[in-house]
């Protein structure tokens, strides 16, 4: 101890602290230098030396002297503190090591926590017996809890790190220090005190950094490893440690009725033996319950000695930098770091996201392929000059045989001298027994002008080339199977005219139909069965047949050469008929003068008796050939066309009045037909180019469609009355979307040859075309109430029953007027309905 | 199975067969009647349109009373004498505002359902001999003097609902009757309270339907070349049981076997009558060739006879030799 007051031990101190953080087997083997120090002086010399006492105050235990020595117990109050181990207590004697850690520095002891190294352990373990000893009053009569607590208390110790060390000096007593050397504890208790003073006089025998129990191998682990096993580990010789023969409860009760010594016998978990604790573990256990300093002897009312200034002094005694902690981050940093979280939280930038570590083994390119596209930083798109081929070994001056060129390879060498380009080498391989004997390479001038020509012949620039598939071009359709109910298949064939059929309609109900042939008759069928229920001859040939849609009228209009004729089917409901009958029986008063305009290009006429049985019943005569005749929707008004009858082409007709119009006076053209708007008063009149719209109760022309087409051959309008379908016979099928354009909306060219005939269904979104080229197409046609959608046009399905007569095909094309069926007449003398 | 041809006039569009006897309609406005054997034995004029459709409603060896429908909108009620071969129209069911399409007689024998173009479903005393103030609609005085002898007879019942042609008709119980129609529905009616009990949505028109007592089903004809079957029973999974699929044309009609649940036949625009078993959709058992036109009506009511009429102007009486 004769150095220890002076400077150099305080360094060694400091060593040791230092030491001490990095690892806990230096510390330890530095603790015991210095407690072989202390071992080596005498303890009088300790305490005599008070100034060095709590320098080297180790948790001694003077069993001897526990009782008598009164200095060295502690106050309550103090001991707590102590025992916590707080950096404000200098005299953390209570930690057991440390002795080596009183520096007294205060920067030392905030900073890093050395003082407590080693003896953090025993500091929490003596917590945890104060805190499970505390409260209970300890009471050596109670033995059964005692012995647990005993037991309780020997587990911690066996699992701290730490450990009780008794060294003995030659005068005092054990001295218990707590150098976790569990073995030599064990011994100890078993053999007399003085005894193990001398047994373990040099500690160095044992080696006391192993903290492994001889007995068992098996470590520090949790020894509820072993509960399913016999054993409890294994020895130094691989033997199984066996456990002990389990007491019943019989045996237990007279062991603790008959052994004195039960209360302080503990079972040693690793081992499974019973221990019996020795005094000196006793008074360590019950100081330690008494939460004062295990170390009888240590005064915790030993002078202060100041080994450093408490004052701060000017200048600091060590040169370590200021801690991290003490470092404020830049405001410019803060002001960056504010930008990146508000872009972060705004959605702009995004947090980098944590890189899944994939557990395949990844792969790095070492050099790049030839073939790879080089990756430059700044040039975009970079095309890299063309890579010349690498040397093979028909290059080499030495190449293997079948690299040479035999007679046959030379020739044919040598015979593409004109087109050297198609020689499958540029050279004639060539063998050198040495490197020495390869002569100068003669085609070097040129080979480096290829190359040049390579560099400079190489394209500068990427051209992006657009592929459009003509597929994409087409507008997305819906599949025409979605599209249900549409006419699909034929379904009946109406046979019984002798000529073509021109013209059909369909009685409002449906029950009905009615058409018109070159045969000079009109015919009457039954839908659903094809039976003709009437033919009417009409004395001319027919060019147009019109069913009034008037419900409570059963007539039918027909155009028959220059006549229009009222017609009474008498089909349907009988009462109707009658009534239609008695209707048109006799011509109502005629207050009007008629102009002479009129007169002469139209003239009413009651059918006269014979014709009126065959359901005749009023006569129209015109001036010419009337080639179409259509009612308005009301069924009151119906209009005629005469293609050929200049200004007045076309007539409109009040049926009730008896009276005719003729509306235009001025020719536009020849008008190929006209149509009712169903249901405001307009008046489509088609022209060969051009349809114009008129408004009836204003007489203006409201609008001009123009068809874009040569010859226009019928219309027909949509239900809505917004749209409006033309046929040309120039193959053409037009929509008209009139809230659109003046232009058409579609063209559809779908026929070969001239359309004849279009309609659309009233309900359905339907419509369909007939033509020459005896086909029937029907197509799919929705109109949308949104105004900003625009109709949906998809052809469905084309129909080809139709025989081909003179070049004629399809005349007429009618639907049902419920039924997704439509009805086509044709020049084969037949109608035919398709569902 | 062999068959027999009888000839007519005109279209044979209504058959039915009872008792031995077929009754028959044509579009000739005449009613005819025949022995099973083919003998003519009568042909009754009377109505002014073409015959839709024909019942037996009794029949005894004395006396037999049926019922046909016409396009002339009327129904009439006849009494047939038996042994002495005299026909007298009894009633004359008027009511209809457009042609009649089909008619169904009442197990009980004592109502028949007509419906026609005028899409409405009417329901009638099937009685010839009652008391005419048994209720019903009334009757305007000048439709009672009009018919000389026969009576005027108005329905006891009108059910609207259906918006187009109903093309068949039959009693499936006492106060029920299943209905078919152009506007892709089926319809089951409740004529105790005078109202539609349920419907079934096909996506085509039907133009006949035949319900089975035998199995409680419906097999359907419609504007495609498919035979449907339906159970109006069930009200969940999909409506159509089976469809049977072999004609080319439209199907015009279809009848139930009236003793084996699983027979039906059906007779189509393709000229073909097919004999049906319901568990094979697929093929039919057999095709009853020898129309040359389109069938327009068939009958099984008597077991081992189909009878069929059709647009070649011919009436077909197949015999099957299925036991009873």
């Amino acid at each position: 101890m004769l150095s220890i007051d002076n400077v150099p031990i305080y360094g060694s101190t400091c060593l040791v602290g230092k030491m001490a953080a990095y690892g806990s087997g230096i510390k330890r083997k530095f603790s015991v230098s210095l407690k072989n120090d202390n071992t080596s002086d005498t303890p009088e010399n300790l305490n005599d030396t008070s100034d060095d006492e709590h320098f080297l105050s180790s948790v001694t235990n003077d069993e001897d002297s526990s009782d008598a020595d009164d200095d060295h117990e502690l106050d309550e109050s103090d001991e707590d503190d102590d025992v916590e181990g707080e950096s404000g207590s200098e005299d953390s004697g209570a930690s057991s090591l440390g002795k080596e850690t009183t520096t007294k520095d205060e920067d030392y002891e905030s900073d890093s926590d050395y003082s407590e190294y080693g003896s953090e352990e025993i500091d929490q373990e003596e917590e945890r017996s104060a805190e499970g000893l505390e409260g209970s009053e300890v009471s050596y009569e109670d033995e059964v809890k005692e012995s647990d607590q005993l037991k309780l208390l020997f587990k911690m110790k066996r699992t701290c790190s730490s450990k009780i060390k008794k060294s003995n000096t030659e005068n005092s007593s054990n001295i218990s220090q707590i150098t976790s050397k569990n073995k030599i504890f064990n011994k100890e208790r078993q053999v007399d005190e003085n005894e193990t003073t001398k047994q373990i006089d040099d500690e160095y025998k044992s080696d006391s950094s192993d903290e492994e129990d001889i007995r068992s191998t098996v470590g520090n682990i949790p020894m509820n490893w072993y509960d399913d096993y016999t054993h409890l580990g294994y020895d130094w010789d691989a033997k199984k440690v066996m456990k002990p023969l389990k007491q019943d409860e019989l045996d237990s009760f007279l062991k603790r009725m008959e052994d004195p010594n039960f209360w302080r016998t503990v079972r040693d978990p690793q081992t499974g033996q019973d221990v019996v604790l020795c005094d000196a573990d006793v008074d360590i256990i019950q100081r330690l319950q008494a939460q004062k300093i295990p170390d009888a002897n240590f005064d915790d009312a030993a002078p202060w000695v100041e080994w450093f200034t408490s004052e701060v002094m000017k200048t600091p005694i060590v040169r370590v930098p200021d801690h991290k902690r003490s470092f404020l981050p830049s405001r410019v940093e803060a002001r960056k770091v504010a930008k990146m979280v508000h872009a972060i939280k705004m959605g702009w930038m995004k947090p980098q996201e944590e890189k899944k570590e994939s557990h395949e083994p990844k792969f790095f390119m070492l050099w790049q392929t030839d073939e790879g596209v080089e990756h430059m930083r700044r040039i975009q798109n970079h095309i890299p000059a063309p890579k010349r081929h690498l040397p093979g070994h028909a290059e080499s001056y030495n190449p293997p045989p079948e690299y040479l060129f035999d007679k046959r390879e030379l020739k044919e060498w040598n015979k593409l001298r004109t087109a050297p380009w198609k020689r499958k080498l540029h050279f004639v391989p060539q063998k050198y027994n040495s490197l020495r004997s390869v002569p100068a390479y003669d085609r070097f001038v040129n080979e480096r002008f290829q190359r040049c020509l390579d560099l400079y012949l190489c394209p500068r620039a990427r051209k992006m080339r657009l592929t459009i598939e003509p597929e994409d071009l087409l507008p997305q359709l819906p599949n025409p199977k979605d599209l249900q109910p549409f006419p699909t298949v034929m379904s009946m064939v109406y046979e019984g005219h002798t000529d073509m059929v021109r013209s059909i309609a369909v009685e409002p109900k449906g029950q009905y139909m009615v058409s018109g042939s070159d045969d000079l008759t009109v015919k009457v069928w039954e839908i659903s069965t094809g039976r003709c229920v009437r033919t009417i001859p009409v004395g001319g040939i027919v060019r147009s047949v019109s069913w009034c849609p008037n419900q409570a009228l059963s007539l039918i209009a027909v155009a028959a050469d220059r006549k229009v004729l009222l017609v009474n089917p008498g089909v349907g409901d009988h009462l109707i008929c009658s009534k239609t009958d008695s209707l048109l029986d006799e011509a109502p008063e005629q207050d009007v003068v008629v102009s002479e305009r009129v007169k002469t290009a139209v003239q009413w006429e009651q059918a006269s008796e014979d014709i009126w049985k065959n359901g005749i019943r009023i006569i129209i005569s015109h001036f010419k050939e009337v080639r179409q005749v259509t009612w308005h929707g009301k069924g009151d008004y119906f209009a005629t066309v005469m293609p050929e009858g200049q200004n007045r082409s076309v007539v409109i007709h009040q049926l009730s009045k008896r009276r005719s119009q003729v509306p235009f006076s001025k020719s536009k053209g020849l008008v190929q037909c006209v149509l009712f708007h169903p249901v405001r008063p307009f008046f489509f009149v088609a022209t060969q180019k051009i349809v114009r719209v008129y408004d009836l109760a204003k007489q203006e022309l409201v609008k001009k469609l123009h068809s874009n087409s040569k010859w226009i051959s019928s219309i027909a309008i949509h239900p809505g009355g917004d749209n409006l379908l033309v046929g040309t016979y120039d193959r053409k099928m037009l929509w008209f979307d009139l809230d659109l354009s003046t232009k058409p909306y579609q063209t559809l060219r779908l026929h070969g040859t001239a359309v004849r005939g279009v309609a659309y269904h009233r309900q359905y979104p339907l419509f369909a075309s007939g033509s020459d080229d005896r086909s029937l197409i029907v197509c799919h046609g929705m109109v949308y109430n949104d105004l900003l959608q625009n109709p949906l046009i998809v052809p469905l399905k084309r129909l080809s029953n139709h025989e081909s007569y003179n070049d004629f095909g399809i005349f007429d094309v009618i639907f049902h007027p419920t039924q997704p069926w439509v009805f086509s007449s044709g020049a084969d003398k037949t109608i035919r309905l398709y569902t | 199975m062999w068959n027999n041809c009888l000839l007519y006039d005109d279209w044979v569009s209504a058959v039915h067969l009872k008792g031995g006897w077929i009754l028959s309609g044509c579009y000739d406005n005449t009613l005819h009647l025949w022995s099973a054997e083919g003998k003519h034995r009568l042909t009754i004029p009377g109505h002014t349109g073409p015959i839709k459709a024909v019942a037996w409603v009794t029949h005894d060896d004395t006396l037999a009373t049926f019922v046909s429908v016409s396009h002339d909108q009327t129904a009439m009620l006849w009494e047939w004498n038996v042994s002495t071969n005299a026909v007298e129209c009894i009633h004359v069911c008027r009511g209809h505002e457009r042609g009649l399409e089909c008619v169904g007689i009442s197990r009980s024998e004592s109502r028949m359902a007509t419906g026609g173009f005028d899409t409405k479903l009417k329901i009638w005393s099937a009685a010839i001999h009652e008391a005419s103030d048994e209720g019903g609609e009334s009757v305007p005085k000048r439709l009672k003097t009009e018919h000389g002898k026969s009576q005027v007879r108005t329905p006891l019942m009108t059910l609207k609902g259906h918006k187009e042609v109903i093309s068949a008709v039959n009693w499936t119980d006492s106060s029920e009757i299943c209905t078919a129609s152009w506007d892709h529905t089926l319809r089951l009616w409740d004529t105790e309270i005078g109202g539609i009990k349920s419907e079934i949505v096909g996506n085509k028109s039907f133009f006949d339907a035949s319900w089975s007592p035998l199995n409680g089903t419906l097999i359907t004809a419609s504007a495609d070349r498919h035979v449907r079957l339906y159970d109006p029973r069930s009200n969940e999974g999909s409506l159509v049981k089976s469809t049977f699929t072999s004609h080319t044309q439209w199907v015009q009609c279809v009848r139930w076997s009236t003793t084996d649940g699983h027979l039906f036949v059906s007779g189509s625009y393709d000229h073909l009558i097919k004999l049906w078993d319901s568990r094979s959709p697929k093929v039919p058992l057999f095709d009853l060739k020898g129309h040359e036109g389109k069938v327009l009506c068939c009958d099984w009511s008597e077991p081992e006879l189909i009878v069929s009429g059709g647009s070649d102007n011919t009436l077909r009486i197949f015999h099957s030799n299925q036991r009873k």
